[in-house]
């Protein structure tokens, strides 16, 4: 298990990681989103013990990263950019990698560049940053962890490329049952990939749920209101975003129930649909309301 | 292999589990095939791990798919299709509204027998 607890980091002055807790399980995909600078990175370098934090605990199967070659052997991390030494050729590198990690095993490396053919004999500084980022995973992964950290391991990478990385990162879930923390901003893919999800908004935890009660928490219904919706329906404190097209309305309702719909019916509406919200749309209207609220209350003070 | 309408009422994995029964029935997928894993099959049809696995443990409870741990998951190589009275009497009853439309439409009991035919012409299976 990987168990980070009530983690807090400052950069000089400024706190940037403030009191977040995260469990994953082995044979878990656990996924971190949140907006740019939410403190993504900066718990992900802590949680790989690149970062000493100034409060809070991080251990893998009971055992703390930071400074603990015996921890550390157990985690890859993929960060999102990797400095090798440029000067080194591929080959070279994974000499390296075989001298620096026990179960370094060169026949997983070479398994997986018979899917990726990374250019064996070329220097790194010659390649392009997904090659790059194939290499960091590769190596990685022919670490034999027991955990991946991944941070942003798509970006750079392209749609076969993306495809045959999300391949093996379920594969190696599912054969060796390896925990997966993964920080992203694509979210279409986390959609079908995580099991459960923590938001991070300005370094604290907003919320951490499974994908299933992620998912259900936003319902969109497509709803037909002749003649226009009436001022009541605006005012539901359950609408966290309503537009319309004539007089079709596309409404997006917290914790949709039969009060609701009831509601709805009430100041005339006609049902069509109830449909889901895909991760990245609840993400965006999540953000908005947020920003509305924010925006009310400095209205009000 | 599985289409989704995801605009449609039916729940995704609902969809599932009648898709692939669809398949083994036709004889698309016969007993002993692999079968995608929950978490590659999530990723194919671009739905949530958890929506799949809801489906396969539902299909394994009725014994139409079987997984072998370290291998994979399988069709079952005997599938008994389930025997369960509370769901025939809810087909049935199902059933009652459209063969009452139809007689209503003037269609007579022997054409309606006939469009029954032509569904079981269409699944394959006489």
């Amino acid at each position: 298990m990987l168990k980070i607890e009530n983690l807090y980091m400052k950069y000089n002055k400024t706190p940037v990681v403030k009191g977040i807790s995260l469990t994953v399980a082995p044979g878990e995909i656990h996924g971190l989103i949140g907006e740019n600078s939410a403190g993504k990175t900066t718990l992900i370098k802590c949680a790989v013990g690149i970062y000493m934090p100034d409060e809070g605990t991080i251990t893998y199967d009971d055992l703390p990263i930071y400074d603990n070659p015996v921890a550390k052997c157990k985690v890859g991390y993929v960060a999102d950019s990797c400095p090798y030494i440029e000067g080194y050729s591929i080959k070279k590198t994974v000499k390296m990698y075989e001298c620096f990690y026990d179960k370094f095993d060169k026949e997983r490396f070479n398994h997986f560049n018979a899917v990726f053919q990374l250019p064996v004999n070329k220097s790194i500084s010659s390649l392009s940053k997904g090659q790059k980022m194939k290499l960091t995973f590769m190596l990685e992964v022919a670490k034999n962890p027991e955990y991946l950290v991944l941070d942003e391991p798509t970006s750079g990478l392209d749609p076969v490329a993306k495809k045959q990385f999300f391949d093996f990162l379920i594969q190696e879930v599912e054969e060796r049952n390896i925990g997966v923390l993964i920080s992203s901003h694509n979210l279409a893919s986390l959609e079908s990939l995580c099991d459960s999800i923590t938001m991070v908004h300005e370094g604290q935890v907003e919320r951490q749920l499974s994908m299933e009660e992620m998912k259900s928490e936003l319902t969109r219904l497509n709803v037909v209101i002749e003649g226009g919706a009436p001022k009541a329906v605006y005012e539901m404190p359950e609408i966290m975003k309503i537009s319309n097209v004539g007089s079709i309305y596309t409404i997006v309702v917290k914790d949709y129930n039969e009060s609701i719909a009831e509601k709805l019916c009430k100041n005339g509406a006609s049902f069509m649909e109830a449909m889901d919200v895909s991760l990245e749309e609840l993400f965006v209207i999540l953000e908005e309301n947020r920003e509305k609220n924010v925006d009310k209350n400095q209205y009000m003070a | 292999m599985i289409t989704l309408d995801l605009k449609g009422s039916k729940p995704i994995y609902e969809q599932i589990i009648e898709q692939m029964k669809y398949n083994v029935m036709k004889g698309y997928l016969k007993p002993g095939d692999l079968i995608p894993s929950v978490r590659k099959m999530a990723m194919d049809l671009q739905v949530t791990p958890g929506t799949v696995s809801k489906a396969y443990q539902e299909l394994e409870r009725q014994e139409i798919i079987e997984t072998i741990r370290g291998k994979g998951t399988f069709i079952a190589h005997e599938i008994k299709m389930e025997e369960n009275s509370k769901k025939l009497e809810e087909i049935k009853k199902q059933m009652f509204s459209p063969v009452m439309e139809l007689k209503m439409m003037g269609y007579s009991k022997e054409m309606v027998v006939q469009f029954v035919e032509n569904i079981y012409k269409e699944m394959g299976v006489c």
